[in-house]
């Protein structure tokens, strides 16, 4: 099922001879959209030869500094896919639910359940009144302690881990940054896997950065002082549909702010309401599960502003890790 | 009757001319376009020359359209049918090109086979955009000059209408008022066209004459100007002497005109070249002094300023002498009356009485001679109420080395449209040119108008009829509205704000970056700590303290104070309400309204919070991004070469600021946004994203990058947006406005209208341009909003105040205000930018219609809050992540006092350690 775009801004107007192009390049391409390594900084749309070219000349490393979720084994990544659909499910079932609810109060509560599948906290918010809701710090979120930055910063700011580093205690988010990693070693061209593993493992890469989205955490620089930065730069050179898509930023994010819209909302008994809204929450996690055919083709298929969650784990299996 | 009686008797008919300018001119309507009351002749109908006569070499020709086109020349084709009297002519033309030449001549008495005859002998309104002003289209040709070429391009029709009323030649040209002549030629004659040359080919069409029956129509300036019922004289001792320039035209022209007028009002002017008469004895005798054009030099004391000594009273044999400056001192300040025209402010160098009499300038430079616009301010006030919204003159126009608004009534500014920005005085902090304005001192009245470089201008009946009119203001006979004047107070030391509130009581509520909240007690005029919020540290990131608000029901049961804050440790930011309870904060009575997850790294967070309609509250968030504009250290020139030939994006402006379309380009995240939630924290159900599923609700415009001061009107329901941009030569700085909520300004596809790479304005979901842009070429920059200025208070600063945006810019240390025109901070942006069709390729330069509040010296301004006084309040920032090591950081306010005399002390009391002084501007 393709779930009609909701969010973002419209499909841009390039002209049609640039559309093309672009389309072409991104589906003759393996999508692997993520650095191949430690070291080089690949993207989704640009050629085996620029890649090359790239990554000789690029002059600072871009690449994530986290270690989270390098040490995984095909079966723990495996897994941990796996249950990412599970978690997707029980809120998809959670929020169909919402959609007859027979109170606000069961409608926020849906809310709550898809908001801990999303982070693996609870939100905070109990019965029908509206509420902040919490969020994750920053460690959290992106598993690294402040080591991986320049000692001036972390005098100022301290190098402790973060409070959670189970990544089945991060939820949706958590499982798929730790799965990235072990993606990105397979995906890498010394990974000593066969080509069409590695190229599996790309079309993964890019159909689950659809879903948790293409940000990594980096280095950036405050003069010479290496600070933590969260980038996309890595896939500067993506085409204007890219950015106007909400697949830059993960479609697991459009799931969290529909909940956090329902438990930030004062109904004021007005149940239908908060049942429409839980509606379009069950099909924004449709959508990051079976991910849309943005080029419009006839097939969703596993690149950058197509394939979902489905389309991962699919790709996944074909570059070797055992998903069941 | 004794003379104050004989006032007081005509003081009905003062006002009355007051409100009626050029009382003889009086048949000249208003709107250039209304019909004239008369019998409306056709001279020419698009379809016969019957009654027309062609003399002298060439012709005109019928066209198809009914209009006639000139060939060759120079001949004239007249009307013959009548002599004309008191008309209105109208008439229609174009040019073929730009150096066409051919003119209206009307009124030359006699029929002549000689085209020149109506040279001699009548007025020739020109038509010849090439000319100077005293022979280009709109010019008496020869007479008078015309201020400005209002005549469109070649091959566009353009309407003159011509009054001739007595002596009086009044021009409008599609619209606008080119030019007012008194005349001395014959009082009736003919209307003819001139034919040229062989390369001007002229067109004319709708020609038509309305004659008028006017009584007492303007026979000469005296007539014009002429009071007929009884008033107690004017006795105005005229100094024409110079020291300095002499502008001999000018004062020529004075000593012509003065004893035309004295024949007809109730002026007694003596006109004198000699500074003797600089006596108090003498003095006595008049009730006005009036240095016109006078550049005089005073005699230098031990005190004064040896470059001044060495380039102003060097070679002086008789200047001004001690005992005659106090005496035309003690002379305005016992109650008499001080007028300066034009180089009377080039004068009296060293002598600080006199520049603080005429308002704290004297002249620096004459940037400007040419026509320039001049608005009225002060539209009620008698010495320009005749002017309309504004005029059109051609003069010199004076840039002072201080502006004389702050302690002084303006009633004139220049127009920088009309003189634009690359000519003169570039400084974008000097864009404040006051062109005449009174004020008090002592008990006396001073007038001033930097008008009268030409001798022209002093037979121009607008210039006339402003100079009499402020004459009468000095001699105080006619009401006038004086000024007040700024006064700058320092309320608290001791403090580094970053931002502050003013509640309904004045009481000020201050926050620190690094943590401390401060409350100023308006009563008390104390400052103390109420809160020390666990914060960060802001070095390299900017995190910290950002945001304060007071619930506007504080002192109606909801003591509330809004504070967003960066969480240490998870550098969450977070908007969370405290309970004010026994003069401190309560910290736990904490509660979190939103919470905005971000990480700590440098830069953008912004956290202004502003109050907005219904209370509601709007939340400004910085897009946190790192990305430079150009990030080349981390791709290759091959990599973005490629780009760009794909993209055919050569020679365009370049850019990929990837990182930050994660916040400000993304509706999930609230960063990069403008936020609106309800006083609870929950979600206005009216905000523009409300429904729409997968968006974060919170959002009320998006696509900023550091919108670091915002400012809501609640009178036109507008939020104001500032945005501090990139540090890049190409780009900008820029103000937004926010309508209706939904708006996506651009960022990072769009640096104010300068669009990056492939993105167009179409290409940006939602996109509104901005107000005003403005470069970093001329330095750093950091675009903020302070209030909207609306106050009745105490303090409240004058009309011309009222409805303005202040702005003020961090880096550049400058306040200003200014208002919309048509949507937009109008500037030179709009004739300079130009568009290739798919970007906008030269930078906006400099504002036209803001002006200069203010600059600080040491401190930079950071937070400007209206107090309910009508007081302006400032938080004054130095250093950059920790305070400045003068510790020069402080809390003011800008107050507006209108005691009447400048050397009274401010009414506004001071806090602890402060101590009011008057701001020099």
């Amino acid at each position: 099922m393709l779930v009609a775009r909701t969010t973002r801004p419209r499909a841009v107007a390039l002209p049609v001879a640039a559309l093309t192009a672009l389309f072409a390049l991104l589906a003759a391409q393996p999508v692997d959209a993520q650095s191949g390594s430690r070291s080089g900084t690949r993207t989704a749309a640009r050629s085996a030869q620029q890649d090359s070219s790239a990554a000789a000349k690029t002059p600072r490393d871009r690449a994530t500094v986290s270690t989270f979720g390098t040490k995984l084994s095909d079966h723990e990544a495996a897994a941990l896919l796996v249950e990412m659909r599970h978690l997707v499910e029980q809120a998809l079932a959670a929020s169909r639910a919402a959609e007859q609810a027979s109170s606000v109060a069961e409608v926020k509560a849906a809310a709550d359940k898809v908001f801990t599948a999303v982070w693996g906290i609870p939100s905070g918010v109990n019965g029908e009144r509206p509420a902040e809701v919490q969020v994750l710090g920053w460690k959290e979120r992106f598993q690294v302690s402040g080591e991986e930055f320049d000692q001036r910063w972390v005098a100022r700011y301290g190098s402790k881990p973060p409070q959670i580093t189970d990544p089945r205690k991060l939820g949706i988010q958590g499982r798929g940054l730790a799965v990235r990693a072990r993606l990105e070693q397979i995906a890498d061209s010394t990974s000593g896997r066969p080509a069409a593993a590695r190229e599996a493992a790309s079309k993964a890469l890019a159909s689950l950065n659809n879903v948790i989205g293409w940000v990594h955490i980096t280095r950036g620089y405050k003069g010479r002082e290496a600070q933590p930065r969260a980038s996309l730069t890595h896939v500067w050179d993506m085409p204007a549909q890219f950015w106007n898509s909400t697949a830059d930023t993960g479609w697991l994010f459009e799931v969290y702010s529909q909940a956090t819209n329902i438990l930030k909302t004062d109904y004021a008994g007005d149940v239908a309401e908060a049942r429409k809204h839980a509606a379009d929450m069950t099909a924004l996690l449709q959508k990051l599960l079976t991910g849309l055919d943005a080029d419009r083709n006839g097939t969703i298929e596993p690149k950058a502003m197509e394939g979902g969650l489905d389309a991962a784990l699919a790709q996944a299996a074909l570059a070797g890790l055992p998903v069941k | 009757m004794n003379t104050w009686q004989r006032f007081l008797s005509a003081l009905p008919a003062a006002l009355l001319l007051a409100g009626c300018a050029g009382a003889r001119g009086g048949v000249i309507p208003s709107d250039p376009y209304a019909p004239v009351q008369g019998r409306t002749l056709v001279l020419f109908d698009g379809t016969s020359l019957d009654g027309w006569r062609q003399i002298g070499p060439g012709r005109f020709v019928l066209q198809p359209d009914g209009s006639i086109v000139s060939e060759g020349g120079m001949g004239l084709l007249y009307y013959t049918e009548r002599r004309f009297r008191d008309f209105v002519l109208e008439l229609e033309y174009k040019t073929e090109s730009p150096g066409a030449n051919s003119g209206i001549f009307v009124r030359f008495p006699e029929h002549s086979d000689d085209p020149w005859y109506a040279v001699n002998h009548g007025y020739e309104i020109q038509i010849d955009d090439r000319g100077d002003p005293l022979h280009r289209t709109g010019a008496i040709y020869n007479f008078s000059p015309a201020p400005r070429l209002a005549s469109r391009r070649p091959g566009e029709w353009n309407h003159y209408r011509i009054v001739v009323t007595g002596q009086r030649y009044v021009v409008y040209l599609n619209g606008e008022k080119v030019n007012d002549f008194i005349g001395n030629r014959g009082r009736e004659g003919f209307i003819g066209l001139q034919n040229h040359d062989v390369d001007s080919r002229v067109y004319f069409r709708n020609i038509r004459v309305t004659p008028l029956d006017v009584k007492d129509a303007p026979e000469s300036l005296a007539d014009l100007f002429a009071v007929r019922e009884q008033r107690a004289p004017i006795r105005v001792l005229v100094i024409t002497a110079t020291h300095g320039f002499r502008h001999t035209d000018a004062i020529e022209t004075i000593k012509q005109v003065l004893p035309e007028l004295e024949r007809t009002t109730e002026f007694d002017f003596d006109i004198t070249e000699e500074l003797s008469v600089l006596t108090p004895e003498n003095l006595a005798r008049y009730d006005v002094l009036f240095f016109a054009n006078s550049t005089l030099r005073a005699e230098p004391t031990e005190k004064t300023d040896s470059a001044v000594k060495a380039t102003r009273t060097e070679n002086v044999a008789n200047p001004v002498t001690l005992a005659q400056q106090k005496a035309i001192l003690d002379f305005v300040r016992g109650g008499k009356g001080l007028a300066v025209a034009h180089a009377g402010l080039d004068a009296f160098y060293g002598w600080d009485g006199y520049r603080e009499m005429v308002g704290g300038g004297l002249f620096e430079k004459h940037p400007w001679t040419q026509g320039v616009r001049i608005v009225v301010e002060e539209k009620s006030n008698p010495a320009v109420s005749h002017l309309g919204d504004g005029f059109w003159i051609r003069d010199e126009i004076y840039v002072l080395d201080q502006n004389p608004r702050w302690n002084s009534r303006v009633l004139l500014s220049l127009d920088m449209r009309s003189v634009g920005v690359d000519v003169g005085n570039a400084d974008d902090s000097r864009d404040d040119y006051p062109i005449s304005w009174i004020r008090h001192y002592g008990s006396g009245r001073v007038f001033v108008t930097k008008l009268g470089h030409f001798g022209d201008v002093w037979r121009n009946p607008d210039f006339l009829q402003h100079l009499l009119q402020g004459l009468r203001i000095a001699a105080g006979r006619l009401p006038a509205e004086f000024a007040g004047r700024r006064v700058k107070e320092t309320i608290v030391r001791d403090v580094w704000p970053d931002d502050l509130a003013v509640d309904e009581k004045g009481n000020v509520w201050i926050a620190e970056l690094t943590g401390r909240i401060l409350r100023y007690d308006a009563a008390t005029k104390q400052a103390e700590v109420i809160a020390e919020i666990p914060t960060t540290d802001p070095t390299n990131i900017e995190h910290g303290v950002y945001g304060i608000e007071v619930d506007p029901n504080f002192y109606q049961g909801e003591p509330y104070v809004y504070i967003y804050y960066a969480e240490p440790e998870s550098f969450v930011n977070k908007l969370s309400r405290f309970t004010y309870r026994d003069g401190k904060l309560d910290m736990s009575s904490e509660t979190v309204l939103l919470r905005v997850p971000t990480e700590p790294s440098c830069c953008h967070q912004a956290g202004d919070l502003e109050w907005g309609p219904d209370g509601t509250l709007f939340i400004s968030t910085g897009d946190t991004g790192q990305s430079s504009v150009r990030p080349e250290d981390e791709l290759t020139a091959e990599q973005i070469q490629q780009f760009q030939e794909r993209y055919k994006l050569k020679g365009y402006h370049w850019s990929r600021l990837a990182d930050s379309e994660r916040t400000a380009q993304n509706l999930q995240d609230l960063r990069g946004k403008v936020l609106r939630i309800n006083k609870d924290g929950s979600i206005p159900k009216d905000n523009p994203f409300y429904g729409k599923p997968g968006v974060r609700w919170e959002i009320w415009a998006y696509g900023l990058r550091n919108p670091y001061r915002i400012k809501y009107d609640s009178e036109t329901r507008r939020l104001f947006i500032g945005i501090v941009g990139p540090d890049e030569n190409t780009t900008y700085d820029w103000y937004d406005v926010s309508e209706r909520g939904g708006e996506n300004f651009g960022w990072p596809r769009a640096t104010g209208r300068l669009f990056y790479n492939e993105w167009r304005p179409d290409m940006i979901p939602g996109y509104v341009p901005p107000i005003w842009e403005y470069t970093y070429k001329t330095g750093t920059r950091s675009a903020t909003f302070g209030p909207i200025y609306r106050s009745d208070g105490p303090y409240a600063f004058p009309s011309q105040f009222q409805g303005k945006l202040f702005v003020f810019d961090w880096s550049r240390k400058w306040i200003k205000y200014g208002d919309l025109v048509n949507g937009v901070f109008e500037s030179d942006t709009a004739a300079s930018v130009r568009t290739d069709g798919r970007q906008f390729v030269l930078p906006a330069k400099r504002l036209a219609n803001l002006k200069t509040f203010d600059v600080l010296r040491e401190t930079s301004p950071i937070s400007m809050e209206l107090g309910p006084d009508g007081c302006l309040y400032l938080a004054e920032f130095d250093g950059f992540w920790r305070p400045g090591p003068q510790k020069k950081a402080n809390v003011s306010r800008y107050c507006w006092v209108r005691d009447p005399d400048p050397s009274v002390g401010p009414e506004v009391t001071v806090g602890a350690g402060g101590e009011a002084t008057a701001v020099r501007p």
